[in-house]
């Protein structure tokens, strides 16, 4: 016969407003195997707890049914109690009757009944369960970091820098990411490239970290502590061993009229190109599909002049697998292209469709303004290179509108835009700055100082509404659109327009986070495990996510992250071995027929196959085996065999049928 | 499905006859039977909604009861306030459909809420009819370059069975293209003519209307396209009075959508009406006779 005891919560008054917690503790008390039930105000709570355990010790209780709010909030606190006393904590189960019934419920009495049922069903389950212990796991302490923005390379160094070794991957020939682009940053003015490219340095230098630059990760296989990870190094034409990055290859390469990347297409760059001055690694790549050499086979000119000889046209890429125990993923965004929008976007053709010159969006303007920008840093518009006399900023270009197919903030570009504007007076002092706002979201440490400066001491002119067309007259842009604070249409004639478009998860990052069984959401920014008290962890075991591509976020939000996803990092890997939860699948191999419907159907991979031999090594047969250590306890493949020879184990068959028996009179 | 209950409004049988003459020319080359329903009244225009919700949706109601009435098919209209005031009140319905049987009781007639409403454009730009356009086209326009004008109502209400993209509307382009004319990249297709208050304040239609005259001829426009009769009434019939006082030293000859396509076909300008315009619409010298002649 068990020994159960019963605690039902009122949780304040969450619970006992719509449940008669005393009428449900006292029911739980009738039943066969219940020796002690109880109800009281907060459960949870020291005394509460403590309930349990004096319960657990005096009448040797032998399983534990908690009544209480979701096991997702307060399972662990219970769990753990248990265990205090020498119970498996795998004996104590909760039933939710907080989310489940009084929060969903009005009719105390109904809400009561319900209460009481879901109590009996409990103790039946608990009557079954047995010892369960974690399962252990080895794991590999080094640390994958995939982007080298800044928030990839701020988990690299903390982690780095933490005695743990980091491999980080970076698409672009030069790590940097878009922070590298960015002239001055708000609300400080720091120049961003005087911050970040010693950090850059650090990376490079740093004994710990391996560096694939020009690289993606082609595949990911294992599990939490033992992930095993092949990448795919692209052929960049250029030896880095023998290369000097002296660079006279960029200067002979013919083609120099390639549309920079670095510089947001405002600038050129040749076919073989170091993407700007201050790159790490400071060494070429050639753009193959750009390249003379490439296309017709000839010129060779950058092989002809590398003194070391380090253009190799023959290069291939190549594969790295790289076994690391975690991965921070740090990929960064894309901005909304008004005249090329993907994933059924509309785009903005009643703005030029980005065939007007003079229309350009945030990190165009970054590159004019920024000192190592294709105008030295002056405000000179690209169509003609004259500095334009007044210039609007229209906001929300693409955010905030789900008839657009977008309705999330992209949170920077009213501080950016701010800064734009401020930086604009700072070089064309007579100019006029004029911005278009939906409404100005600057909460952030100065950051509303920062905005009330560029209004009041820079004089930039903020109207309320929305443009509904801009179009080119006589070298000048119409911008037509209302200020709906003063209710009157406006039309100005501006030199140059700046769209705060709308801030995009990266190319390829939902193919990536399927690659790391992470989630994502819509718009294929990543998924936190928990949106507030687990922000900067994924739901996939040991992958931790840092700075865009989990959802919009400026420079110090994306470095605080980063450093918080090095911690948890650090923090997995300060033990010997991991401990995972032993509600897994098991397979009961005598009876397996190997059909590996279970394989098909398993989101984690976690089915093997395991071969059945005889003394003299010879096969038998086949059987489905789970990897615990992969294994996330979802019990799809339970419900898949058709041989019932799949258990998951805290909820067997034999325990949920014995609570569906509780439920029939 | 050729036959359409047609809904002229007021100003296809007054100061638009030329619209409803060239609607019923083109439906005829195109083998499209029109069926007038029987009884119509005022759409409401602009003042109906604009002062009194109610009466705007009773005026929509009693239209749609006569359509469903009529029976011919979905109900066709050239004129874009109309077309916008009805499937508004379509709309109304479909969201409301609690409120249907008190509708249907105070226009004395079911209403089928599902009915469609279509503008003449609209008809013209579906796959089969411009096939057939396509296929008929004996005297297409040379490259005659054509300014599309929308205006406000035609693209809206947005959402379902919209006309068009609301911002970035293309149907009238492809229906120049269709009839051998060349689009002018312009940006103020969507832009207000004045609409009705030519009347009241003639001043404001003088500017808005000589904005978009003088931006049309300026991008190159040889003639000017709408889908609208009082946009054609403030753009045609007042632009003498605009050219004198913005000083114009050219003349845009204004077309209905179904001018153009009529043209195209074939049919005789008087048959279209283009000579009740005030600008005078010289289509020999706007189309060259060479190009006639390729056929």
């Amino acid at each position: 016969m068990s020994r159960i005891g019963v605690f039902v919560c009122h949780c304040g008054e969450n619970i006992g407003r719509t449940v008669d917690c005393a009428a449900v503790s006292e029911a739980a008390g009738r039943l066969p195997g219940v020796v002690h039930s109880v109800d009281y105000k907060y459960m949870c709570s020291d005394p509460g707890q403590n309930m349990v355990r004096a319960a657990i010790r005096d009448l040797k209780l032998d399983g534990v049914v908690v009544a209480a709010c979701s096991p997702a909030m307060h399972e662990p606190t219970f769990r753990r109690a248990t265990a205090g006393e020498g119970l498996n904590p795998f004996r104590c189960e909760m039933v939710n009757v907080r989310e489940q019934c009084s929060w969903v419920h009005e009719d105390r009495e109904a809400a009561t009944a319900k209460a009481t049922d879901l109590v009996r069903m409990m103790v039946e389950k608990v009557k079954h369960n047995e010892d369960l212990f974690p399962i252990q796991v080895p794991l590999t302490r080094r640390a994958l970091v995939v982007g080298g923005g800044i928030a990839g390379i701020q988990a690299a160094l903390d982690m780095a820098n933490a005695g743990i070794p980091v491999v980080m991957v970076e698409k672009e020939p030069s790590i940097g990411g878009h922070m590298s682009q960015l002239s001055e940053t708000f609300p400080t003015l720091d120049c961003s490239q005087c911050i970040l490219t010693p950090r850059m340095v650090e990376v490079a230098q740093h004994p710990l970290i391996t560096l694939h630059t020009f690289s993606e990760v082609e595949k990911v296989e294992g599990y939490i502590g033992n992930f095993r990870v092949t990448i795919r190094k692209k052929a960049r034409s250029v030896d880095m061993a023998k290369c000097t990055g002296c660079g006279v290859c960029q200067q002979k390469c013919p083609q120099k009229k390639i549309p920079s990347e670095f510089d947001a297409g405002l600038g050129n760059r040749s076919a073989i190109y170091i993407p700007f001055p201050q790159a790490v690694p400071n060494k070429p790549v050639i753009d193959r599909e750009r390249c003379t050499h490439f296309k017709t086979g000839k010129c060779g000119v950058c092989a002809k002049v590398c003194g070391p000889g380090a253009v190799d046209f023959e290069q291939q890429d190549e594969f790295v697998v790289e076994n690391v125990g975690a991965a921070v993923l740090a990929t960064g965004y894309k901005l909304y292209d008004i005249g090329n929008p993907d994933a059924g976007l509309r785009g903005y053709p009643e703005y030029g469709g980005g065939q007007i010159k003079d229309v350009i969006d945030g990190l165009q303007f970054e590159r004019l303004a920024s000192a190592s920008g294709p105008t030295g840093g002056e405000i000179r518009r690209p169509s003609d290179g004259k500095i334009p006399q007044t210039v609007v900023f229209l906001q929300c270009i693409g955010s905030r509108d789900p008839a657009r197919g977008i309705s999330y903030c992209s949170k920077i570009c009213c501080m950016y835009t701010a800064k734009h504007a401020l930086l604009y007076k700072h070089k064309v002092h007579e100019g006029k700055a004029v911005v278009f706002y939906m409404d100005v979201r600057a909460p952030g440490k100065g950051y509303d100082e920062f905005v009330r400066r560029a209004v009041e001491e820079d004089e930039a002119l903020y109207l309320r509404g929305k443009v509904s067309r801009l179009y080119e007259d006589n070298g000048q842009i119409v911008v037509s659109g209302v200020d709906t604070l003063a209710g009157i249409p406006m039309e100005i004639r501006a030199d140059m327009v700046v769209l705060a478009t709308a801030i995009r998860a990266q190319d390829g990052a939902a193919r990536l986070a399927q690659k790391f069984g992470v989630g994502y959401d819509g718009h294929a920014f990543y998924s936190e495990a928990h949106p507030k008290l687990r922000p900067v962890e994924s739901a996939a075991a040991g992958v931790m996510l840092a700075g865009v591509c989990q959802g919009p976020k400026d420079i110090p939000e994306a470095v605080a992250q980063a450093s918080a996803a090095a911690a948890k990092v650090a923090v997995l890997f300060s033990r010997e071995m991991l401990e995972r939860e032993p509600v897994v699948a098991r397979v009961d191999e005598t009876t397996c027929a190997g059909c590996f419907a279970c394989q098909q159907v398993c989101p984690y991979g976690a089915v093997e196959v395991n071969e059945v031999r005889d003394r003299q090594g010879r096969l038998l047969r086949r059987t489905a085996r789970v990897n615990a250590g992969v294994c996330n306890g979802c019990g799809t493949c339970v419900a898949t065999c058709p041989s019932k020879s799949l258990e998951l184990a805290g909820y067997t068959d034999e325990q949920i049928f014995a609570q569906i028996g509780a439920l029939i009179p | 499905m050729n036959r359409f209950a047609y809904y002229p409004g007021c100003s296809l049988h007054a100061t638009a006859r030329e619209y409803d003459e060239s609607i019923r020319a083109v439906a005829g080359a195109l083998g499209l039977e029109l069926s007038e329903i029987d009884d119509w009244c005022c759409c409401g225009a602009t003042p109906a909604h604009a002062i009194d919700a109610e009466s705007a949706h009773v005026l929509g109601d009693w239209n749609l009861a006569r359509a469903t009435a009529n029976g011919a098919g979905p109900l066709l209209t050239g004129c874009a306030s109309c077309y916008s005031r009805l499937r508004a009140a379509g709309d109304e319905l479909r969201a409301h459909p609690a409120a249907a049987p008190a509708a249907a009781q105070r226009v004395g007639g079911r209403i089928d809420p599902d009915l469609e409403v279509l503008h003449v454009a609209q008809l013209l730009a579906r796959p089969a009819v411009r096939e057939a356009v396509a296929a008929k086209v004996t005297r297409p326009l040379g490259g005659l370059k054509i300014a599309c004008y929308y205006g406000c109502l035609l693209t809206r209400p947005r959402g379902e069975h919209a006309f068009d993209d609301a911002e970035n509307p293309t149907l009238l382009e492809d229906l120049v293209r269709l009839a051998g004319g060349e689009p002018v990249a312009w940006p103020l297709r969507l832009d207000c003519c004045g609409a009705s208050l030519a009347l009241p304040e003639p001043a404001i239609v003088h500017d808005l209307s000589g904005k978009l005259l003088a931006m049309a001829h300026a991008r190159g426009a040889q003639a000017m396209m709408v889908a609208c009769p009082l946009c054609h009434a403030n753009l045609d019939m007042t632009q003498p009075a605009i050219a004198r006082e913005k000083k114009f030293d050219f003349a845009l000859p204004v077309l209905y959508v179904t001018q153009v396509i009529g043209l195209a076909l074939g049919i005789d300008p008087r048959t279209l009406g283009l000579h009740r315009h005030i600008v005078p619409v010289k289509v020999d010298a706007l189309i060259p006779a060479r190009e006639a002649k390729h056929v």
